[in-house]
């Protein structure tokens, strides 16, 4: 069983943005890290 | 804490999923570890492609639906939180489609209703949380287990109450 609800903030704030903006960079990070970190296991699909 | 692994499919194609969890994580900031006044983990998922171009196959995002949900049936004091990535294109959706963090974010909703029809043992609950960004719209989801929505809804009100309108 699963529910769900949506909010949409439609003013963000500038302290919103400057969180998201943090949160790339980390996404970007991570990105760039990829390849020198090994999972800890593998799947085939 | 952090977990890692990486999917291979049939045609060659490499994914990297990351559940990671730590003072750099997005509601690890100080306005919201006061907010949650329990203990609880809030766990971000990454995934990215590491190689290939081919579209995502339907049954590797069910295998990782699956691990995902497997982590929060065996770690029950947990939220999710899941950022739809809005940086990196997606193969065979351009943007005059749909822009790629609001796939992403269509898609996700899609695989967490289905999933879920298919667990009746497991009552979770996903907030979508639509960021209207000048130009673009962002996505983010939260997803717990029924008993930890309290936290959902505190997280909620306190973005809309001190973070925008």
């Amino acid at each position: 069983m699963g529910t769900t609800e949506k909010i949409v903030i439609t003013q963000p704030s500038e302290k919103l943005l400057n969180l998201i903006k943090r949160m790339q960079e980390k996404k970007l990070q991570t990105r760039r890290d990829l390849k020198d970190v090994e999972p800890m296991f593998v799947v085939n699909a | 804490m952090r977990i890692s692994f990486d999917i291979l499919t049939t045609s060659k194609d490499s994914y990297r999923v990351i559940l990671s969890s730590g003072k750099d994580a997005f509601f690890a900031t100080t306005d919201f570890v006061s907010l949650i006044d329990i203990d609880i983990d809030i766990v971000e998922i990454d995934l990215e492609r590491l190689s290939g171009n081919k579209p995502t196959e339907l049954k590797t995002l069910r295998l990782i639906t699956t691990k995902i949900i497997k982590f929060i049936k065996q770690n029950k004091k947990t939220v999710l939180y899941y950022y739809c990535d809005d940086m990196s294109e997606i193969v065979g959706v351009t943007k005059e489609i749909l822009w790629p963090q609001e796939y992403r974010n269509r898609l996700f909703s899609l695989l967490f209703e289905r999933f879920c029809k298919n667990i009746p043992d497991l009552e979770l609950k996903d907030v979508t949380i639509q960021i209207n960004q000048v130009g673009r719209p962002l996505f983010m989801h939260l997803i717990t287990r029924l008993e930890y929505v309290p936290i959902l809804e505190k997280i909620r009100n306190f973005l809309l109450d001190n973070y925008g309108k």
